[in-house]
């Protein structure tokens, strides 16, 4: 007997507790028009969703950059002789390195410039810089990338690296043939 | 830009010639000297004139100067005893007056025995073209006295070298009315004269060398000859009316001829060796060239259609930009030897090699003046490159540009 009438109280309490609360619940949403920050526990989520477009933006950065030090790595300057346009030893290492390059990079167009030092005529040394650069053209055909991939011209000695050498450890930097990328 | 200030309208109003009995042969006198003795006074202002620009008897005693063919005695005012001690038989005075901003010169020659007047010119224009009015008048000396015609109204054009950055600059033979043809940020280089009026150059524009042409006058340029390949060093036939050029669009450099609008191209070297600086011999006949042929480049000669090769030089081996005198008995070219360039001259038939400049600093590409008078060239004698000009037998030189970085000159014709 005594455990139904604690039963009985117990669910009256409850249901006494259930009223008190719905009725408080009630009074609270009627009060809602009037409340000034009513939703911030769901704002805070959106503070901190990741901004996609900046991170896209980013990416596309870094694969110029990328593409770009690999250019510059793979794409070397190749160096010749006084009044030669012979490749050497070195710088046919440097053009295997350009071939796989470029035979990787298949879209990838490339100029290849012929430079000359200062010393000479200024007529003949346009022959020799395009000497110099059918000369590395030939070599990365004959390595396998596409004839198509390449375009060749001479600025003679019209565009040093150095001017006024004296020495020849500067004019040789002048003697080189160079990569502009063209196309990507 | 380019409105040429030179293409004035210079009025020879009259060429007034008195007549006396006895007169003094002009041409009879000049031949009997070697170099011609003449003086050269002072000009008398009329009526209180006076000139800002430049003296023009000045100009006349300097341009008769410069053809090496004179000794000129310059004096203010007649003087029988210093006309005695120089030999001198004629001189030359005149009269200038200045009204509504034009200039009109009386020029006279006169004998120096009677003092009668032999022969009088007139000339008008505006002052600022006051030394090209004494340019004419000197040409007209050169007629009336050796019966040829003088360079004194020719132009040089030549490449100032700013480094990335090389211009056209046009000047008067004498290196006065320096005007810069082109101002643009790339590279212009080897100029050649098609007409006082237009010049084909080399240029990078593209980003690679094509050949361009332009008018002075209008300062309008377009390119006419252009491909994949390189297209470089243009030479102009004014009998041929064609354009040799050096390209290597069917492998290492040959020697091509077009017409002025790039059209009918016609391949005349097949060699495989780098074939480049073609020039004109005078009748157009034959085309001066430079080619490594023999493992060193050097000067060959050819016939128009590409046949009669023939090797011009042995001694050095290196050389380079063969310019043909405009009277067809030497090719000039650029020689290396002894560690440095110099300017040689020889024969079309090889004989002949001769050395014309002979002192410190490179010395490179020759052009000749219209009278073959004088070979114009680079030099870096002073430290820094400059054009000069020197008679074919290495006297007479002068400087004529002082921007410190001209080279290439091109010499135009009459």
């Amino acid at each position: 007997m005594v455990r139904i009438i604690r039963v009985v109280l117990t669910c009256a309490v409850l249901m006494i507790a259930i009223q008190a609360k719905c009725g408080k619940q009630k009074s609270t949403l009627d009060q809602l028009p009037q409340t000034t920050k009513p939703d911030t526990s769901f704002a805070a989520p959106e503070v901190f969703a990741p901004d996609t477009s900046d991170d896209a933006m980013f990416r596309a950065a870094d694969l110029e950059a990328e593409l770009e030090r690999q250019v510059r790595e793979n794409l070397k300057p190749v160096y010749f002789d006084f009044n030669s346009y012979a490749l050497t030893g070195e710088s046919a290492e440097r053009l295997g390195v350009a071939a796989n390059f470029l035979m990787q990079h298949s879209t990838m167009r490339v100029l290849i410039e012929g430079h000359c030092d200062e010393r000479g005529s200024a007529e003949y040394n346009m022959g020799l810089g395009e000497n110099r650069s059918r000369a590395v053209k030939n070599y990365l055909a004959d390595y396998g990338v596409s004839s198509l991939q390449m375009e060749i011209t001479s600025w003679g000695k019209e565009r040093p690296v150095v001017s006024g050498c004296t020495d020849e450890s500067c004019h040789s930097q002048n003697r080189r043939a160079e990569f502009k990328v063209l196309a990507r | 830009m380019n409105r040429r200030g030179w293409r004035f309208l210079l009025a020879v109003v009259a060429g007034v010639s008195l007549a006396r009995a006895a007169r003094i042969d002009l041409q009879a006198y000049a031949s009997s000297f070697d170099s011609i003795p003449i003086a050269v006074l002072d000009f008398r202002p009329l009526s209180g004139a006076s000139l800002t620009g430049d003296e023009p008897w000045k100009v006349v005693a300097d341009d008769l100067e410069f053809s090496g063919r004179f000794v000129v005695v310059r004096t203010a005012r007649v003087d029988t005893a210093l006309f005695a001690a120089n030999n001198v038989g004629i001189f030359v005075d005149g009269e200038y007056s200045v009204s509504d901003n034009a200039v009109t010169l009386d020029c006279y020659i006169h004998d120096v025995v009677s003092l009668d007047l032999v022969v009088g010119k007139k000339y008008k224009g505006e002052e600022r073209h006051l030394r090209s009015m004494a340019h004419r008048y000197s040409n007209h000396l050169m007629e009336m006295l050796l019966g040829e015609h003088g360079p004194f109204e020719s132009k040089i054009v030549f490449v100032q070298d700013k480094g990335p950055t090389k211009n056209l600059v046009i000047m008067d033979f004498d290196g006065h009315n320096e005007k810069q043809l082109t101002t643009s940020t790339w590279v212009n280089v080897f100029p050649a004269f098609v007409d006082s009026n237009t010049m084909v150059w080399t240029s990078f524009y593209r980003g690679k060398p094509d050949i361009y042409k332009g008018s002075i006058a209008t300062g309008k340029y377009e390119i006419f000859v252009y491909s994949r390949f390189v297209d470089t060093s243009p030479s102009y036939s004014p009998i041929v009316g064609r354009v040799a050029y050096a390209s290597s669009r069917n492998g290492d450099l040959d020697i091509y001829t077009c017409n002025l609008d790039g059209s009918d191209k016609k391949q005349l070297t097949h060699h495989r060796a780098i074939d480049t600086s073609p020039c004109w011999s005078p009748n157009g006949y034959q085309i001066a060239f430079t080619s490594d042929r023999s493992g060193q480049p050097q000067i060959y000669v050819m016939d128009v259609d590409g046949v009669n090769t023939k090797r011009l030089t042995f001694q050095g081996k290196y050389q380079d930009s063969p310019a043909w005198s405009p009277k067809g008995d030497k090719v000039a070219y650029t020689s290396f030897q002894n560690g440095k360039f110099d300017i040689w001259t020889i024969n079309p038939d090889g004989s002949e090699a001769k050395q014309v400049t002979n002192v410190a600093g490179n010395n490179e590409y020759p052009a000749w003046s219209p009278d073959a008078s004088h070979i114009a060239f680079s030099s870096t004698r002073g430290g820094k490159s400059d054009i000069y000009a020197v008679r074919p037998d290495g006297t007479g030189v002068k400087r004529l540009s002082s921007v410190g970085n001209a080279k290439m000159p091109d010499w135009s014709r009459f």
